[in-house]
């Protein structure tokens, strides 16, 4: 099958096989500069052209999600790092050019007192300020849908949601003292989503499918247990996968760290692709496939340890058995890396992957 | 043990931290770790015995259950907090140097990682386990290490990094830890960190989950 577009619906959508396997990736912030300035890439260049993607992102869809959408502000700024204080007066530190997780500083939303006094009614409409530049975005939709890739909208949704608004410690905390706080968070943030959605859909166009950022997990485990998350957030999880598939479109979720607790709630939330699964989070995509009969596609748990030993042979021993095994079982599956690519992975190593993936990335 | 130590110790395993706290709901409305171990202190119970007995214990066990996955990060946040409102009452006894701690562990995210989920949990239960944290914070430098160990000497070290590009950073800290302050136990944690990882940059202890790091540094203290 050439068609790009049509490989991704058959995999993500169909949940089928086609003659290959999907191809996508990303990056972590400074790997292209990196390769440019070490490895020879060309400046500036469309990773995902350059590499022939099946997917795309389309740049500038994501819509922001803050209660308080025009009050962020820089509250400190060095030649490294700016401290920000967003709408929902969450105060975090991040590296201004360089790759990693921003630092928590601090967090005014930690009660549902707050919650209601000062947050929660200006996510209750639609507000356009949310969206950035709307004709740049159907100029970058019409492009999208014009190439041949499966183009995507992007967003995060609840748990993420909560993380960048309440802070970890809060609102686990919460999930435990105030559990009916976080099932109104839940609901009204998920109508938010949706409804900011919709304005998308039908202001700008219907993507191919939409894919949606929600890390629960981290290396040795998922960060609630899978009965709270069932009782939490499923039943809106539920709702958006709703959503999206009244447009016959597919979702794809992304989660970091350990999450195989929670496969059942996530097949049943009607994911269709769930991304990145990692590896050294003792995760395989074989496994997770078998545990669902092959109804769900996946994307990653190719191990990134192994990329960036930058050891041709070491990289081979990780991807090629699993490809294999994803080809005679046939397995919905894209070639993706258990994450991100860092700068430590020369060009090279990565060009090598792709190698890997032509030769064995066939059903 | 007594019977008010084993309940402390309860309260501080499922995270009862008060009497208003509705958490647990089978719990609700009973006496937690802070009203009781005021009454243990007021009764005539060695404040030792509260820290040593009932608290470490507590934590202990809740720190072995979150290594076997049995529990989620909400019952440690849970459990910390039980702790540390049984420790405000202790606060007096631990300035006094009645009640002695069994080392200092200095605790720190390595040079350009801004991470500190992993970092805060580990913290939380190596106190619970009877040791005096220093958290030095994110994105820590080598020297800032040397100078902990420098302030508080005979201390332990845990450095933690969550991106396989600043783990990188930690065999140049535990290289100059060794050189500068030769003894000093380094331990190291974080997502992409691996057992071979620790042995190749010269740490002295690589664990997946924080009571891990407990049980080595009571190791070091025994």
């Amino acid at each position: 099958m050439d068609n790009r577009r049509e490989v991704v619906k058959t995999i993500v959508g169909r949940k089928t096989c086609p003659d290959r396997m999907g191809l996508y990736e990303h990056y972590w912030q400074d790997t292209q500069q990196s390769w440019e300035e070490h490895d020879g890439l060309p400046a500036g260049i469309d990773l995902t052209a350059h590499f022939d993607y099946d997917l795309r992102e389309i740049e500038g869809s994501w819509f922001r999600s803050e209660s308080l959408v025009d009050q962020e502000e820089v509250l400190e700024e060095t030649d490294e790092t700016r401290v920000v204080r967003n709408g929902w007066g969450a105060t975090t530190r991040a590296w201004k050019n360089k790759a990693g997780t921003p630092e928590h500083l601090a967090f005014e939303l930690t009660s549902e007192d707050i919650w209601r006094k000062k947050y929660r009614e200006p996510l209750l409409s639609l507000d356009t300020r949310r969206f950035g530049d709307l004709d740049k975005l159907r100029k970058n939709y019409t492009d999208a849908m014009a190439e041949d890739r499966f183009a995507m909208y992007n967003n995060v949704t609840i748990f993420e949601q909560m993380r960048a608004s309440i802070g970890d410690v809060a609102m686990l905390e919460a999930m435990y003292l105030n559990p009916d706080w976080i099932r109104d968070y839940c609901d009204v943030m998920t109508n938010h989503t949706i409804m900011h959605l919709e304005y998308l859909f039908r202001e700008v166009g219907v993507p191919d499918g939409v894919w949606m950022y929600e890390d629960m997990g981290y290396t040795q485990a998922p960060f609630i247990s899978p009965d709270l998350q069932r009782d939490l957030i499923l039943p809106f999880h539920k709702r958006l996968g709703d959503f999206i598939h009244s447009y016959n479109i597919p979702w794809i979720m992304h989660s970091c760290g350990k999450i195989r607790p929670f496969l059942p709630a996530i097949r049943e939330a009607g994911v269709d692709c769930l991304q990145v699964l990692e590896a050294k989070a003792g995760q395989d995509v074989r496994e997770f496939a078998g545990a669902v009969d092959n109804s769900m596609a996946f994307m990653g748990n190719l191990n990134i340890l192994a990329f960036e030993t930058n050891d041709f042979s070491r990289l081979a021993d990780e991807i090629v058995p699993k490809l294999k095994d994803i080809s005679q079982k046939k397995i919905p599956f894209v070639f993706h890396s258990d994450h991100s690519i860092p700068k430590t992975v020369r060009l090279d190593t990565y060009r090598h992957a792709l190698d890997l993936y032509h030769e064995h990335g066939r059903y | 043990m007594s019977e008010i130590l084993e309940q402390i110790a309860t309260c501080v395993e499922r995270g009862k931290i008060n009497a208003a706290s509705p958490y647990p709901p089978d719990m609700k409305g009973q006496e937690g770790a802070d009203e009781l171990t005021r009454k243990a202190i007021d009764g005539g119970t060695a404040p030792t015995d509260i820290l040593e007995k009932a608290l470490v214990v507590g934590m202990q066990k809740i720190g072995e259950k979150f290594a076997a996955n049995k529990v989620f990060v909400p019952d440690v946040l849970m459990a910390a907090k039980s702790m540390n409102a049984a420790m405000a009452h202790l606060r007096p006894f631990f300035q006094s140097g009645e009640v002695k701690r069994k080392g200092v562990f200095c605790i720190g995210t390595v040079q350009g990682d801004l991470h500190d989920i992993g970092k805060n949990l580990v913290s939380m239960i190596v106190e619970g386990g009877g040791w005096e944290v220093v958290d030095l914070g994110v994105d820590v430098s080598t020297e800032k290490f040397i100078e902990a160990v420098e302030q508080h000497p005979g201390c332990a070290v845990g450095l933690s990094a969550l991106l396989t590009t600043t783990m990188i950073n930690m065999e140049k800290t535990v290289k100059a830890l060794k050189e500068k302050t030769p003894g000093t136990k380094v331990l190291i944690g974080g997502a992409p960190l691996t057992q071979e990882f620790c042995t190749k940059i010269g740490a002295d202890c690589y664990s997946a989950d924080p009571q891990g790091a407990v049980e080595y540094l009571n190791k070091l203290a025994a």
